[in-house]
């Protein structure tokens, strides 16, 4: 399973949607399931998943599903 | 009223006369305005006027909010008896439907109760706004009222401590060490 896969399916498992709807345009709490209270669940899932620690800068940014890819490129993960 | 108080590195300080020309652009904005329940855009005339009225009520506090030396929104609480009513808009763009709002929303509830020692804290807001309707829940509002123009919600003390708890490992994050 390459990276970009483990990224949706850490979506799709955290915000307990489809993986055909995890798109980068995406964006937290334009559905339901992406609240603040998923948002923190998806953090601590991607963190696992990817064994980095993210930043308070990263959890505000963190608004999409492209940009969750970004900043997870920034730690050094490659997609 | 004037209260000055930090949370999650948000700073809720008095709105100055600096901040209101940002604050009247922000709230004539399109996508702020259509979720207010006055959606006339504000003259520079007429903000200066609120402005210069703030002073003058002792039951409403208004706040400039402030996230690393920048503006970036509003927030007020307008007080009657034991209840409270607040509202809120982020306006810089960047933090704009970020989970920072909702770290507001938390700082700004705990402030109404812990503080001003309100039982119940409401918000009125416009049936279309969904994502403000979802916001307040995640905060523990329920709906109270549904009206044709308007949704009024409530928030009491216990529903906001169990939707906190829940929020707390990542709003611990935005503590300052």
């Amino acid at each position: 399973m390459n990276n970009n896969e483990r990224l949706i399916i850490a979506f799709s498992e955290s915000l307990n949607i489809n993986p055909a709807e995890v798109r980068d345009e995406l964006a937290y709490n334009s559905i339901p399931q992406w609240d603040s209270v998923a948002h923190m669940v998806l953090v601590a899932k991607l963190e696992g998943e990817f064994d980095v620690m993210l930043e308070m800068d990263d959890i505000i940014d963190m608004n999409s599903v492209g940009k969750s890819r970004e900043i997870l490129a920034q730690h050094g993960v490659v997609f | 009223m004037n209260w000055t108080f930090s949370k999650y590195q948000v700073l809720f300080r008095p709105v100055d006369k600096q901040d209101i020309e940002q604050l009247r652009v922000w709230r004539n904005r399109d996508d702020i305005r259509s979720n207010m329940l006055d959606q006339s855009i504000i003259s520079e005339q007429q903000q200066v006027k609120w402005y210069e009225s703030l002073s003058l009520r002792s039951d409403r506090y208004h706040f400039s909010l402030v996230f690393r030396e920048q503006l970036i929104g509003y927030a007020n609480v307008s007080l009657s008896g034991d209840s409270g009513e607040t509202g809120l808009f982020i306006g810089h763009e960047k933090y704009r439907g970020s989970f920072l709002a909702l770290c507001v929303g938390v700082a700004l509830s705990d402030f109404c109760f812990n503080e001003l020692k309100l039982e119940e804290i409401k918000a009125t807001v416009l049936p279309h706004n969904s994502a403000a309707i979802r916001f307040n829940e995640q905060l523990g509002y329920k709906t109270e009222e549904k009206l044709p123009d308007r949704i009024i919600m409530t928030l009491f003390y216990e529903e906001f401590l169990n939707s906190r708890k829940g929020m707390e490992p990542l709003l611990s994050r935005f503590q300052k060490n």
